[in-house]
């Protein structure tokens, strides 16, 4: 089976280190972006599977992005991951047409699941 | 809430209705053995099925379950396949109390407390079944829940459904709630309505789209829809959805006038499907909706009413005694500018400002009237307390209620219960006899106990009256003798009523025993003590053979209390006017030293000084803080600045006490709002009020400030020697 | 009053702290103070901007900065290096991030900036006259210092934040 690609965006360096580490040692392969202007390039270039993707960055948010790659990708399958937990974030983000919402701080559990139904 | 579906919001409508619907229960059910008339029953029956409906719509099973064996039973009755006993309404009554107790479990958001499998036991044998009533409830408790969320559906949708279903479009509902525990739990809904958007045509949906988009709902959604997928294809379309507690869909192309108002639906004869759950109809074919329509009690008329939540009346009082201080500050803008003006803007001016302050008097008066409740919320509970006394007691007593009607203040209706409960406890333990000991004494084999409210001078007066033996007063006196609380002598000199005054004393009357009504039994001394903390009274007057009275006065609110302002440097706050007995400037000559407390002398007497500043001395800076003054100022008013001071003279029961303040304000009415941290932990506040000037009044707790005065040992209690 | 948010963040930093680096937290006296700061080895700084705005500082000593990176990565972190920092600016990320929500709850709508590392003793930082709340949290790696210098945007009344008790 081919292995699923998944494109981390997150300005945190760390994030990124971390939720590769859990989907690599799961069997999916990563992609990553530091922000939002570069999270459209690499979904363009690269064709994930599915895309997690922190709100809060440099550059181009999180939100503008996901509306970018929609837009791009009307089918494109988005979690968004964040510290920011605000109803009102939460429903700009899910009108925006993210299929899911993580709240940081996580269990890895967390975004393996929500994974796996992305890609149902 | 964890626990349970429900906002806090919604919590405030749910046990409004819910405790309404208990208390008619309660009399209902003391009237069903009386008599047990068919209206009777269909009201509790009424009751018992929509606290069911209620039940299951927040997920206390263990309720719903019990309120469906209650129901069953009740069915039989209605049938007349049974008829009440005795022992049915004991169980009857068992079920109510079980009901409130799982109210108590939705209200503190904890799991259910209590196991009422033996009582779900009870009912089945009475109704001589066999069958395990958990079982068959278990299966039908879903529809269950989602019938209480079903929309409607009006005519220009039944038109929609109507043409969808020719064409062969399914008509689908679907019910979910949103797990309240996740993150944004209504964003997920939004998810939920945004996904069915792309699958299906939306008929009607409860939150709309758009309230949804608001952050709007309660935290469940429900939607008719129109598609062509079928139930299970659209179910498993909506289960990727994340962090939704639970949902169903259910396919009602067979059955589209469910989806009728209720009004429409009653009388309508509906296909009976057996038990099976995918017709979502329950043997009732009522559809209740707990949470949205006001219980039908045929005691009340219709009334054009709206419901509100208390909170909100609290926000409009205290808006309201804003506008009323504001008003005064108002006048007094008014009287120093006064010189300023011509005739003619002093006129307009005056004219303005008394207009606005009969409105605001009014605006004041009706959201006081507003928050009034008839004290009927509390007699009705007292039919059911006495039935389950006597029982216990082995006594025989009438209840006689009047004054239901009587309306007070909701903040004295959520203090006053405690305190009549506990005079009619004692009426019916230690003043109504025996039965044997009545005829005896020649009087009616039946007690009486009567149970009266009236208003009078601003104060809710209400009388707990029994025709019993009376008080003692030897024995009371005898019994203050042996506690050490008076003399011999003085008891010699004591008149009746004085000496059956003594009841109140701490120690006279504590009840011994531990009873399942009211918990442990209290005396006497604190029920006087709770009234009087409530700037209320509590007299008792007896007739030795021909029984005793007690007299309960509590002002009509206890939202707003007459206070003396007062500065003390640059802190603002309000002390009890009841408490307040002089004024006077303070002479630093007077002020001795007793015992190395501050005393002044006063008409031969000595009265214990305490400076608030001092008092308040560790929590002067959080005060500060929270009244956003600068600590300098309060310093200063601590200190120096003797020559300026006054003395505000209290007094609390027998001690009186006075304080140092840097000069009085005035007398003002208030609106107490309560505080919040830090604080409220500042010992000798009871809450604090908002200015006209916007600055902060801190409200006095005098009783506390006594003791605190007394424990620092800066003061002890001293009687103020009477000239 | 930087006082009233102090519950917000006790109950953040509890959750925060127990989910991600599995620490238990117990919190030491509330101080006030309006000075200069000198801050420990490493201070992740955020500002809040919105409803209620200012700064919040986390400040700690290295050893406890690499104990709670380890942890978080499952992996010893034996040098503050750049994953470390991006490590230790996330967790105040976080703790803020949740601090946001509760305060969202309460009518309080906020954002926050992306964070800023002051790593190394010795420098003087100043909320200038704004009055800091300083909470000391001890957990079994070392204590952590949370500043907390907020206002309330002035428009708005009492502060309604009472009910995150810890």
């Amino acid at each position: 089976m081919m292995q699923q690609k998944i494109l981390i965006v997150d300005d945190a360096k760390f994030m990124r280190v971390r939720c590769a580490r859990i989907l690599v040692e799961r069997g999916y392969s990563v992609v990553e972006a530091e922000n939002g202007i570069q999270a459209i390039e690499k979904y363009q270039n690269e064709a994930p599977d599915a895309v997690l993707m922190d709100i809060s960055m440099p550059e181009m948010d999180g939100l503008n992005a996901l509306r970018a790659i929609r837009e791009l990708d009307p089918a494109a399958r988005v979690a968004m991951l964040t510290a920011m937990g605000q109803q009102n974030v939460v429903i700009e983000a899910i009108k925006a047409g993210a299929r899911d919402f993580i709240v940081k701080p996580f269990e890895p559990d967390r975004i393996l699941k929500s994974l796996s139904k992305l890609l149902m | 809430m964890n626990h349970y579906d429900l906002t806090s919001d919604e919590a405030e409508v749910f046990f409004e209705e819910a405790n309404e619907l208990l208390e008619s229960l309660d009399r209902d059910l003391v009237g069903l053995e009386k008599s047990g008339d068919d209206a009777t029953l269909h009201r509790i029956f009424r009751a018992i099925h929509t606290l069911k409906g209620a039940a299951g719509s927040v997920g206390h099973d263990s309720m719903a379950l019990l309120a469906h064996a209650a129901e069953s039973l009740l069915e039989k009755v209605r049938n007349h396949e049974s008829s009440v006993s005795t022992q049915m309404a004991n169980v009857l009554f068992q079920v109510v109390e079980n009901l409130r107790i799982f109210l108590d479990d939705v209200l503190a958001d904890r799991p259910a407390q209590v196991d009422v499998a033996a009582l779900i036991e009870d009912v089945s044998a009475l109704m001589g079944m066999a069958q395990n009533v958990a079982s068959d409830v278990a299966s039908d408790s879903p529809p269950d829940q989602m019938l209480s969320h079903l929309p409607t559906v009006d005519d220009s949708g039944f038109v929609v459904i109507e043409d969808g279903l020719k064409s062969g479009l399914n008509l689908l509902v679907v019910y979910a709630e949103a797990d309240m525990t996740g993150i944004a739990p209504l964003a997920r809904l939004l998810q939920m309505y945004m996904h069915l958007e792309q699958v299906a045509q939306i008929i009607v949906s409860s939150p709309t789209g758009d309230a949804l988009e608001q952050g709007q709902g309660a935290g469940n959604l429900a939607a008719v829809v129109m598609t062509d997928m079928v139930r299970s294809e659209l179910e498993a379309e909506l289960s990727n959805i994340f962090e939704i507690a639970a949902f169903q869909v259910a396919d009602l192309s067979s059955a589209p006038q469910l989806l009728r108002p209720q009004e429409e639906k009653s009388g309508e004869v509906l296909p009976v499907a057996g038990e099976t759950t995918e017709t979502l109809l329950d043997d009732e074919q009522i559809v209740e909706r707990p949470m949205e329509a006001a219980p039908q009690r045929e005691t009340s008329p219709a009334l054009r009413t709206v419901r509100t939540s208390v909170e909100r009346l609290d926000n409009l009082m205290n808006l309201a005694g804003e506008l009323v201080t504001n008003r005064n500050r108002l006048f007094n803008i008014y009287e120093e500018l006064s010189h300023l003006l011509d005739e003619e803007q002093r006129t307009s001016l005056n004219d303005t400002i008394t207009h606005m302050s009969s409105v605001t008097d009014q605006i004041h008066d009706e959201i006081f009237k507003a928050r009034m409740q008839p004290i009927e919320f509390i007699f009705n509970k007292f039919p059911r307390f006495v039935r389950q006394i006597c029982q216990e007691m082995g006594k025989d007593v009438a209840l006689v209620v009047t004054g239901q009607e009587t309306e007070v203040d909701r903040s004295v209706i959520e203090q006053i219960g405690d305190p009549i409960l506990h005079l009619v406890r004692n009426g019916i333990d230690h003043g109504i006899e025996t039965v044997a000991e009545r005829l005896a004494a020649g009087k009616a084999a039946q007690g009486q106990l009567s149970l009266n409210a009236r208003s009078e001078e601003g104060n809710i007066v209400v009388s707990i009256a029994d025709d019993g033996r009376g008080v003692d007063a030897e024995k009371v006196k005898n019994k203050a003798v042996a506690l050490g609380l008076i003399t011999q002598e003085e008891s010699m000199q004591l008149s009746y009523h004085e000496a059956i005054d003594l009841i109140f004393a701490p120690g006279l009357s504590t009840a011994t025993e531990i009873s399942g009504i009211s918990g442990r039994g209290v005396g006497m001394d604190v029920v006087r003590n709770n009234v009087q903390r409530l700037s209320g009274s509590v007299v008792v007057h007896s007739v030795p053979g021909q029984g005793t009275s007690f007299e309960l006065r509590l002002p009509l609110t206890l939202a707003i209390i007459p206070t003396l302002l007062v500065e003390v440097g640059s802190q603002v706050f309000a002390l009890p006017l009841p408490n307040v007995t002089e004024i006077f400037k303070l002479d630093p000559a007077t002020i001795q030293y007793v015992r190395g407390r501050e005393t002044a002398y006063i008409r031969g007497g000595v009265l214990p000084l305490v400076r608030l500043a001092h008092l308040f001395e560790e929590d002067m800076a959080a005060l500060d803080d929270f009244t956003e003054r600068s600590k300098k100022g309060a310093e200063k008013g601590a200190g120096g600045d003797e020559a300026g001071a006054y003395v505000v003279s209290l007094s609390y029961r027998d001690v009186q006490m006075g304080v140092i303040v840097s000069r009085p304000l005035g007398k003002q009415d208030v609106v107490i709002k309560a505080l919040g941290y830090p604080i409220n932990k500042v010992q000798g506040l009871t809450g604090a009020t908002l200015l006209g000037d916007g600055r902060i009044g801190l409200i006095i707790d005098i009783s506390a400030l006594i003791s605190m005065a007394t424990e620092a040992n800066a003061i002890q209690s001293h009687r103020l020697a009477k000239a | 009053m930087s006082v009233n948010f102090l519950n917000p963040f006790l109950n953040a930093a509890k959750s925060v702290l127990a989910a991600e680096v599995g620490a238990q937290v117990n919190r030491g006296a509330v101080t006030l103070e309006t000075n200069c700061l000198t801050p420990q080895d490493v201070t992740v700084l955020l500002s809040v901007v919105g409803d209620i705005h200012g700064v919040v500082l986390y400040s700690m000593d290295i050893g406890m900065a690499l104990a709670m990176v380890s942890q978080m990565l499952g992996q010893e972190q034996e040098e503050f290096d750049d994953l470390a920092q991006s490590g230790i600016a996330e967790l105040g990320n976080v703790i803020t991030g949740v601090v946001t929500t509760y305060l969202a709850e309460a009518g309080y709508h906020c954002s926050i900036s992306v964070p800023t590392l002051v790593i190394g003793r010795g420098t003087l930082l100043s909320t200038l006259d704004f009055k800091r709340v300083v909470v000391p949290l001890s957990t079994e790696m070392g204590r952590m210092f949370i500043h907390i210098a907020l206002r309330e945007d002035s428009s708005r009344g009492l502060a309604r934040l009472t009910r995150h008790s810890m």
